[in-house]
Order: C-alpha cells, then structure tokens, then sequence
C-alpha cells in the first residue's frame, strides 16, 4: 500500500469516528432540549417550550443534512471532477484531487459537527460553514483536476 | 487509531445519557408536583381552568418523558443505522 493509500484508510477511520460523534452530539443535544422543553412546561414558561422544541428538530435537521446529503455532495464533487489525463504527471494529479476531496468531505462533516454542537448548546443552527467546505471542496478539486495539467503542459512535462 | 478516543468518548457519552435522563426525570416530577399543587389550589376554591391547566401539563410532561425515553432511543438507532460510509 502506498502512501496515498495509507492516507486515504486514515481518512477513512476519522470520517468513521466523526460520523459516530456527530450521531451522539445530536442524540445528547434533543435530550437536553427535551430536558429544556420539561423545564419550561414545568414553569408554565410557552417561550422555553418553544425553543426547546424548535432547538431539537433543529439538530435532527441538521444531523439529517450531514448524514444524507454530505457523503452525496462529496460524490458528487468526485464525479464531476475532470479527469486529469496529462502524460505521467496524470497519477499524481488524480490522487491529489482525490484527497483533495477527502479532506474537503471530511472539512463538510466537521462544519455539520461544529453547527450541530452550537445548536445542542442552545445557538444558532447555521450551516453555513458547512456550505462553505462544500463550495471550497469542489473548487479546489476542479483546481487540481484543471490547473495541474496546465501546469505539467507549460513545464514541458506532457 | 481512532478506536481508543472513541471508547472514551462513549464512555463520556454514556454517562451524560445518563445524567440527562436523570435530571429529566427529577424536572417531570417536580413539574408535576408542582402542577398537583396548582391543580388542588383550584379545586379547593372552584378554579375550574386551574384545575384543567395542571391535568393538562402533568399530561404534557408524562408525555415528554414518554418522548425522552421511547422515541430518542429509536431516533438514536435510526441515526446509528443512517451513519454513511465514507464517500472516498
């Protein structure tokens, strides 16, 4: 196994091991927005009520966008990714693009992590960031799948 | 290599569970004293609304514990069964 290889496993286990994170951040956050929601009925307070509710199906959206949509972004990303055919210099420009696009997945699920903490904590539910990663993902994949070649072209190398 | 962290992390996470579900139990019961206490003022001098309010929040809070303890677990496991392979 090369290094890329070596990488790529890497990666492989933290997406795991983020994933899995994320399942239980969320599942600890809508328990302790339900916890808000019961001390709220329990002071007759309708605002905390409110938010509580709001608050949890907040996380659970977000969790939903993380688990469903992330993975197909990053497919997505990959597919679309021109494929570098430019003499022997081909081979390290698809492996850099490809881990160019597992970090960037790996950037996305992290954002989804971050807002997914930030809304368990009684913030803002805001995916914003993890849009961000995505946009930055499929930039830097069509970079590396289009620049590279042109690069190795004007080197002399194809 | 990610293993060890993860274990520990459960481990944290398991014990929040549990702390979480415990104080949620302890809020319903007091919310729910809290209600029988309201419910008895209104009955002891004819508040009829009183007395409907506090049937309906300890309804409400039985109801949200049942939540708590029934529907998060199955919403836990759904999120368990939905974690996607890596996309590379």
């Amino acid at each position: 196994m090369g290094f890329e290889g070596v990488l790529m496993d890497l990666l492989r286990e933290a997406w795991g091991a983020l994933a899995l994170a994320l399942a239980l951040i969320a599942l600890l956050g809508m328990l302790a927005h339900l916890l808000r929601v019961a001390g709220g009925m329990a002071m007759g307070g309708a605002r905390g009520v409110a938010a509580g509710l709001a608050g949890g199906a907040g996380i659970f959206a977000i969790v939903l966008f993380g688990f469903l949509a992330v993975p197909e972004i990053a497919r997505a990303a990959r597919a679309a990714m021109a494929a570098p055919t430019c003499g022997p210099m081909a081979d390290l420009a698809g492996a850099a693009a490809m881990l160019i696009g597992a970090i960037g997945a790996l950037r996305m699920l992290q954002a989804v992590a971050e807002a997914t903490v930030g809304a368990a904590l009684g913030g803002p539910a805001s995916l914003a960031r993890a849009m961000w990663a995505a946009a930055e993902t499929v930039f830097g994949m069509a970079m590396t799948a289009m620049v590279l070649p042109l690069i190795f072209r004007f080197l002399g190398g194809c | 290599m990610f293993d060890p962290v993860m274990q520990q992390i459960l481990g944290l996470a398991r014990q929040l569970w549990g702390f979480l579900a415990g104080l949620l139990v302890v809020v319903a019961m007091l919310g729910g004293l809290y209600y029988v206490l309201q419910g008895a003022a209104g009955a002891s001098f004819g508040g009829s609304r009183m007395v409907s309010t506090a049937v309906l929040g300890m309804i409400g809070l039985a109801l949200l514990v049942l939540i708590g303890f029934l529907l998060l677990p199955q919403i836990g496991a759904m999120l368990r069964s939905l974690q996607p392979p890596p996309p590379f």
